[in-house]
């Protein structure tokens, strides 16, 4: 029992060292920050996921068995929540995605020409509220930040 | 022993990840390598904890998952709005002509 139970351990932290290798390994040969998103994706579910299986079958049913659980589900999540974040400011800071072009070149695509329903998100500042909240606003009241157009906040108006 | 060749393996990945934060062309190249590295660490703490047979570095571990994300969450936010502060109070910052906080 105990030598199979070890062997299962052995075999998800090899491949989870493995897989977090390879996320690595894709960080630094993809071409632009949305790929290197995507490859890091890898170590940070299945390369994590399988440490930490690997760790768990070695801890047992026990408090630390507890504690690595609630480390690998902040870790899922928290990947998840930055990556998105991480794109959102990317694409709206006016990079813009490598896709396969005409003769397979790699060319940066438009993602207005993909998918028309962006064009408004995009063209709308950058703001923590949903953007059907008031869709009439005035394009004039746009505020020029430092890093292009800066959404009129939240409860504008509404302060002293 | 098996913990040690895991470690080996976060080790490697880490320095892969130093090299694009070192290397990378934009910002967002250099947070994406940031949050590898504060994942890294984490799993760092953990496989060392295994390996010398003290699981107490989890608890390390697990304020660092935090941490991370609520580091990683405060740059982006400074990537938003220019600035750190409440999205309301950099608003009526600007409109009083004054830059935010």
């Amino acid at each position: 029992m105990g030598v199979v139970v070890d062997t299962l351990s052995f075999l998800a932290l090899a491949a989870g060292g493995a897989f977090y290798v390879i996320g690595a390994i894709g960080m630094n040969r993809m071409p632009e920050v949305f790929t290197r998103m995507h490859a890091v994706s890898v170590s940070d579910t299945l390369g994590v996921g399988l440490l930490v299986l690997g760790m768990l079958l070695q801890a047992g049913v026990t408090l630390v068995a507890a504690k690595l659980i609630f480390i690998v589900l902040a870790l899922w999540t928290s990947g998840a929540v930055a990556t998105h974040a991480l794109a959102r400011a990317a694409l709206h800071d006016g990079d813009r995605p490598l896709l396969a072009g005409a003769g397979d070149q790699l060319e940066h695509a438009d993602p207005v020409a993909l998918f028309p329903e962006l064009a408004e998100r995009l063209a709308a500042p950058l703001t923590s509220e949903t953007p059907e909240e008031e869709p009439d606003k005035a394009p004039s009241e746009v505020v020029m930040g430092p890093r292009g157009p800066v959404g009129d906040g939240p409860g504008k108006g509404e302060g002293s | 022993m098996m913990f040690a060749v895991a470690i080996l393996a976060v080790l490697a990945a880490l320095a892969l990840a130093v090299a694009r934060a070192l290397i990378g062309p934009t910002a967002f190249d250099r947070l994406v390598a940031a949050n590898s590295i504060g994942t890294s660490a984490v799993m760092l703490l953990a496989l060392f904890g295994f390996m010398t047979g003290r699981p107490e570095f989890l608890d390390i571990g697990l304020t660092y998952v935090l941490l991370n994300l609520v580091g990683i969450l405060a740059v982006l936010k400074f990537f938003r709005y220019g600035a750190l502060g409440h999205a309301q109070d950099l608003e009526r910052d600007r409109e009083r002509g004054g830059g935010g906080g």
